[in-house]
């Protein structure tokens, strides 16, 4: 699976999450999901998700990928937020797109050359991979002090004290991300990357020896190819379960111990008649509803219960907001006191 | 533009193994190779006006990746322009325009003039009114300048031609040796 395949794989999700919040969300769950930190417009991450694997193809250049950006974002009537225009919290600003697009081709191609680098040939050939500056950063982090306490977290298994190296199966890998990841990047803007390291370099470290090698390779073997499925379920505790409903709603399905992604969930819910769900009072006959397309269903909630509407609910001190849909547009959007 | 190697082990003598575990490990180094050359020259190539890195070749060495695995090593970089800048070319201007812009800014490096109009500012309008072309009469080139500063933020050229540079990978011997460090 190419890295833009992995991009295109993910779910697109909204949410009001921050990027601190998303953090709390497990590893497995949030690594299946395609999001922008505080974007509750699923169309707007559909957008994002697109122009980021349009770029990770080469198919699309920064610049492109931010046009294509900006058109869904005017398409689906954003305003830039006053007096913060051109800061991280305005999505069309560069610094704030090019973060999203940087991070999620960076994110998907990490993991792509991480499954790659894990076949039996190429575990013999490096079973082992340096920490290494990549991209040069006015203020560096201190990433030799975040090794070592991401070694004392995992007791050093296959990981080495005086050198950032260690073997590729090394739990030390996931504990030095912020996200969770055993691949880069391993924080927001952090400029550092990997580098494999050859048989002979990880023996001379004493991170393994030939026979270890030849046991990697035979578990490489053994091991089936990993795949990967925005659909696919993860394990979590009860409150875990809840605090996901809670914060995801029908965007996310928890049954029996798991939790998984429901990939347009909105619409779904809008066509099987469970628009009162969505909240926000949504109405809206079911008999215009069937003739909808996904893009405008996606629409509604963030109409009536995201993005614009709460305020809009706020002043207006709670009530039922309405979309009128003429030819497929939403053309007027109506407000009745309860 | 992508560029797309296929080694195949007539092209590499006798050094790529029978055995799959190691012809697996041929193309991977092939692969790990052609990612550390590219790392190495984002590192010794800082750009040339001084402007702010854009980390051009560090973005190329992660695109790189393998599409098949076994005796023919095939090996990608999905980076536009990687291609263009191994064979060399002519660039002309996209869409029917009529010149390619060249940052002269620091701070404009990486953004298109497209960019500055109202339409990607988040305003209803689609004007234009941020840039103004400046094109002296007879010349081969002409400039975009900040409406209101006059300051001159883009070189306008009807064409450009990169030279091909073949040391944008690594050479045959090159290849060679890290098949064998890999396998051996």
């Amino acid at each position: 699976m190419t890295a833009a395949e992995k991009i295109l794989a993910k779910v697109a999700v909204g949410s009001r999450l921050n990027s601190v919040q998303w953090r709390t969300i497990q590893a497995g769950l949030r690594d299946r999901a395609s999001f922008s930190a505080q974007v509750v417009n699923v169309q707007v991450v559909k957008a994002m998700q697109r122009a980021a694997a349009g770029h990770a193809d080469g198919a699309l250049d920064l610049s492109e990928a931010r046009k294509q950006i900006r058109q869904a974002l005017l398409g689906e009537g954003y305003h830039r937020p006053e007096g913060q225009e051109g800061t991280i919290v305005d999505l069309m600003s560069q610094r704030r797109l090019d973060m999203k697009l940087k991070t999620d081709v960076q994110m998907a191609r990490g993991w792509a050359r991480m499954v790659d680098g894990m076949s039996p040939g190429a575990i013999y050939a490096f079973p082992a991979q340096r920490l290494v500056r990549v991209r040069d950063r006015r203020v560096p982090r201190d990433w030799e002090s975040r090794w070592r306490l991401a070694g004392d977290r995992v007791g050093w298994n296959g990981a080495s004290r005086e050198d950032m190296t260690a073997l590729k199966t090394s739990p030390i890998w996931s504990a030095l991300s912020i996200f969770g990841n055993p691949f880069p990047p391993f924080d927001f803007n952090s400029g550092m990357g990997l580098r494999d390291v050859p048989r002979k370099t990880a023996i001379e470290l004493g991170l393994t020896t030939r026979e270890g090698v030849a046991k990697m390779v035979e578990e490489a073997k053994e091991a089936k190819p990993p795949e990967f499925n925005g659909t696919l379920a993860v394990k979590v505790e009860p409150d875990e379960g809840e605090y996901l409903k809670d914060r995801f709603g029908d965007q996310v399905n928890v049954e029996g111990g798991q939790a998984k992604w429901v990939p347009d969930a909105v619409p779904n819910a809008i066509r099987a008649g469970n628009a009162a769900d969505l909240g926000g009072g949504l109405t809206v006959d079911p008999e215009v509803v069937a003739g909808l397309g996904d893009d405008i269903l996606n629409l509604l909630p963030s109409l009536c219960r995201g993005g614009r509407a709460n305020p809009i609910l706020d002043l207006l001190g709670g009530g039922v907001l309405s979309a009128i849909i003429v030819g497929g547009k939403v053309t007027e959007v109506r407000h009745e006191n309860p | 533009m992508r560029l797309k190697l296929k080694i195949k082990p007539e092209d590499m003598g006798d050094i790529i193994p029978p055995d799959e575990v190691l012809a697996d490990a041929a193309s991977y180094a092939m692969m790990e190779l052609v990612a550390r050359h590219l790392s190495d020259r984002n590192g010794s190539h800082a750009n040339r006006r001084g402007f702010p890195r854009s980390d051009y070749w560090q973005d190329a060495s992660e695109s790189v990746h393998r599409s098949h695995r076994g005796k023919t090593a095939e090996i990608e970089i999905d980076k536009e322009g990687v291609a263009l800048h191994y064979e060399g070319g002519t660039v002309l201007p996209k869409n029917g325009g009529r010149a390619l812009a060249i940052p002269l800014a620091a701070e404009i490096y990486g953004k298109r003039p497209s960019e500055w109009s109202g339409f990607n500012r988040g305003d209803e309008s689609d004007s234009d009114d941020v840039l103004q072309m400046f094109w002296p009469k007879g010349s081969p080139h002409g400039f975009l300048k900040d409406r209101d500063s006059s300051e001159l933020l883009y070189l306008l050229v009807p064409r450009a031609n990169i030279h091909a540079d073949k040391t944008v990978l690594p050479t045959e011997d090159e290849f060679i040796d890290a098949v064998r460090e890999a396998i051996l």
